[in-house]
């Protein structure tokens, strides 16, 4: 069930994911746990001051690159929600259409896991539930304001992108 | 000295599973896996991992738990001094609510 942890951002999995990894080896797939882990990723992608502040606090020196990064992401956000005509409502309904798209979609997908085990494909499309949602709360935040067929138009397009990506390393995986 | 019972209050969900891992570690240093199972065993609850790792990102955050370092993947984490204070002092404030209720169930 490791593959879940791609879920989460890259400084979280840095810290953590071979800990996590090591609590998940040998499990079977559980849904239970599948659930909690979807959860914790998109708690850290909403609060990446707790993982910034784990990091600062663990060691001060050795994790620079970490933090710097966190850093500009925690601008990056901070700067959008000011300048961009953001407001509060559709910052949630960004929030609630990520969670809702990524549940019902990673439903679908664990009826696939369940319908074709141990295919390639299926699992490196694991991820794909998660941009999805992530894509489709655009509309409400870097796309808001534009024409209904450019946000179709560029949400589609990048699924497609992304779909394609996942579905040629899950490829290459089974080729290997 | 400064209150520390209010050092989970701001946890959200994670407030219980904070609280139980840091009674998990108040006899000595473990990992996630032995914490898991320390944490069932005292209350009968078992975490999934990202309940776990999220509560222990936000202890770690606060300095109320530190990671050491192991040549395992498994990196044991133990108790800060501020960790224990704040344990005590949560502790603490449960036995005075837990003393009301009883005391009105008893008179009840």
């Amino acid at each position: 069930m490791t593959w879940i942890l791609r879920l989460y951002p890259r400084p979280w999995r840095r810290r953590y994911g071979d800990e996590v990894a090591a609590l998940l080896q040998g499990r079977g797939f559980s849904l239970r746990i599948a659930v909690d882990l979807i959860a914790g990723a998109i708690d850290v992608w909403l609060h990446p001051g707790v993982t910034l502040a784990a990091a600062s606090a663990a060691s001060p020196s050795t994790n620079e690159e970490e933090k710097t990064m966190l850093s500009r992401v925690l601008r990056l956000d901070c700067a959008r929600t000011a300048d961009s005509g953001i407001s509060r409502a559709d910052a949630w309904k960004a929030g609630a259409t990520t969670i809702l798209v990524t549940l019902a979609l990673t439903l679908a997908w664990m009826a696939l896991v369940v319908r074709f085990p141990r295919n390639d494909v299926v699992e490196a499309l694991s991820s794909l539930p998660f941009f999805v949602g992530l894509l489709a709360s655009m509309r409400y935040t870097y796309l808001k304001g534009r024409a209904v067929v450019v946000q179709a138009t560029f949400i589609a397009m990048s699924v497609i992108v992304i779909a394609a990506l996942l579905t040629a390393a899950g490829l290459i995986a089974s080729a290997i | 000295m400064g209150r520390h019972d209010d050092e989970l209050d701001d946890f959200g969900r994670f407030a219980e599973p904070a609280l139980l891992i840091l009674i998990s570690l108040a006899d000595g240093s473990k990992h996630g896996y032995a914490m898991t199972d320390d944490i069932e065993q005292v209350s009968g609850v078992r975490f999934g991992p990202g309940t776990l790792y999220g509560a222990i990102t936000r202890l770690e955050g606060r300095g109320l738990i530190q990671r050491l370092d192991s040549d395992d993947r498994r990196n044991p984490y133990k108790l800060t001094a501020l960790g224990e204070k704040a344990l005590r002092a949560r502790l603490a404030s449960l036995q005075a609510v837990a003393r009301v209720g009883q005391r009105r169930l008893a008179s009840a």
